[in-house]
């Protein structure tokens, strides 16, 4: 009997039992998992994906979240967000939003996020120098406040293509 | 041109039921009578007197529906086109807008309703233009209702698109604080929406009601407020975000400030969003509406030009044969 069940298991099409196999895993791994929704306005890098592990520039420094982690709400600074999905890691750069992490499920919601490997080098170096002259060159606190901002983020760039 | 214009009103305005300005109204013309006259067939001591002259007046009718038939045709098409790509760009958008859902229902939410009378601010979003069937007038009228029904609070209003000013103005002019217009013109992106945050900002408020077309689908499109305390009120019940940890390297207060900005110019963007979808599905079918209502126009006005045709020609038979008879 039981060989009757595996033979009709293998005479189905292999993408139908695959399908149901990888559904069970995801049940059983759930707890072990974390919930990820990884967004930019406008498209989504992760929606309800589930992985092993986060980690983002939060304000007060880099910080990994782990399912179970404690309620949090952090403001990202420009930096680096890495996603651990089975093993593999995805790295992205974001310029600025919040994270915000319940019991349920971790949202990192970015204004703006690039696959790190997508900067250009040449072009960060170039805008970290036009940065750097706009903050010397700036007559009043607003535009020196935006200068500097500039600086920050193309130095946040710039750190994250060399490590 | 005049004479195409009024005549594209009138087979607009007939499917749905849109407020023009009086003005508008008032243009009902000898043209336009004709029109309700050939509707009702009772035209014929009319068209007898002049006999040419009016089938020439129902062939120039006809030609002017059938091009406005043209027109609001074309305009449904860009509708559907602009909805294809509103709809996309709101759907890839959903995941932003929806992340802070679960944080808002446990900390913003649970805000709603204290200490919220005072000082209100009311941001209605519309479009920017018209033509787009109930979505504004909708709008406005549930802001009129709020207006007109609650007497205590201070109201002010903030002004996101064009239309809700020509709605609005007659009753509530002294309330604008702020007119946006053109909101619409470029797609709906992110940058743009934080500009009229801070726009919103520089007043002072208790508490944001956020009035919008939530669109549910292509035929329909519901008028939602979201209510959002202000900054003050949110500072003074810090407690609810107790089961948060925050990490910032600023003060409470301060992380408190930029999450709340954050938070603000998310529901701002979901709401501008959602009326841009609503637009145009709205716009679509109101031209849809029109269209049909244009052809059947052109149907009944070749039924009466046939047969203005025809009793000309009767008469023209009578003549002759009664000529040759006395002969």
């Amino acid at each position: 009997m039981w060989r009757t069940t595996i033979v009709s298991l293998l005479r189905r099409k292999p993408s139908q039992w695959l399908l149901k196999r990888s559904f069970a895993d995801q049940v059983a791994q759930g707890s072990e998992k974390l919930k990820l929704g990884f967004a930019t306005p406008t498209h989504a890098l992760r929606k309800d994906a589930l992985v092993d592990m986060v980690v983002f520039p939060a304000a007060t420094g880099m910080m990994g979240v782990l399912p179970q982690h404690v309620p949090t709400v952090a403001q990202l600074k420009p930096g680096v967000v890495t996603v651990v999905e089975d093993g593999k890691e995805d790295k992205y750069f974001v310029s600025s939003g919040f994270a915000f992490v319940t019991k349920e499920r971790t949202d990192i919601l970015a204004v703006e996020a690039v696959r790190l490997e997508d900067l250009d080098k040449e072009a960060v170096q170039r805008g970290l120098s036009e940065c750097e002259s706009a903050v010397n060159s700036a007559s009043d606190p607003v535009s020196q406040a935006v200068a500097q901002i500039g600086v920050e983020v193309h130095s946040a760039m710039k750190s994250a293509l060399e490590n | 041109m005049a004479a195409i214009h009024r005549n594209f009103l009138n087979v607009v305005s007939k499917g749905r039921n849109i407020v023009y300005p009086r003005s508008m109204n008032r243009c009902r013309t000898a043209d336009q009578a004709l029109l309700v006259a050939t509707e009702n067939n009772s035209v014929s001591s009319r068209f007898d007197q002049v006999r040419y002259a009016s089938l020439k007046a129902v062939r120039s009718r006809m030609r002017s529906v059938a091009s406005i038939s043209k027109i609001t045709k074309a305009m449904k098409m860009v509708a559907a086109a602009k909805l294809r790509g509103v709809q996309a760009r709101q759907e890839s958008s959903k995941p932003f807008t929806a992340g802070l859902k679960s944080f808002l229902q446990s900390t913003f939410h649970e805000m709603e309703g204290k200490d919220t009378s005072g000082n209100n601010l009311i941001v209605a979003v519309t479009s920017d233009r018209g033509l787009c069937g109930g979505v504004n007038s909708n709008v406005v009228r549930e802001i009129r209702k709020v207006l007109h029904e609650d007497k205590n609070n201070q109201y002010a209003i903030v002004l996101c698109g064009d239309k809700g000013r020509d709605g609005l103005q007659r009753l509530y002019r002294n309330l604008f604080v702020v007119t946006i217009k053109d909101v619409f013109r470029a797609p709906v992106n992110f940058a743009q929406t934080c500009v009229i945050a801070e726009e919103i900002f520089k007043q002072k408020f208790d508490s944001v009601t956020i009035f919008y077309n939530h669109f549910k689908n292509a035929i329909s499109q519901i008028v939602t407020r979201k209510v959002i305390p202000g900054l003050d009120i949110v500072l003074k019940h810090a407690e609810t975000f107790d089961t948060y940890e925050f990490e910032s390297d600023m003060d409470s207060a301060q992380t408190l400030t930029d999450l709340y900005e954050f938070q603000f110019a998310v529901q701002l963007f979901d709401a501008l969003l959602e009326n841009a979808t609503s637009e145009q599905a709205a716009r679509m079918s109101a031209m849809d509406n029109a269209t049909r209502n244009a052809s059947e126009m052109y149907q009944k006005l070749t039924l009466t030009y046939n047969r203005q045709r025809q009793s000309v020609i009767t008469g023209e038979l009578i003549e002759i044969i009664s000529g040759a008879e006395a002969l």
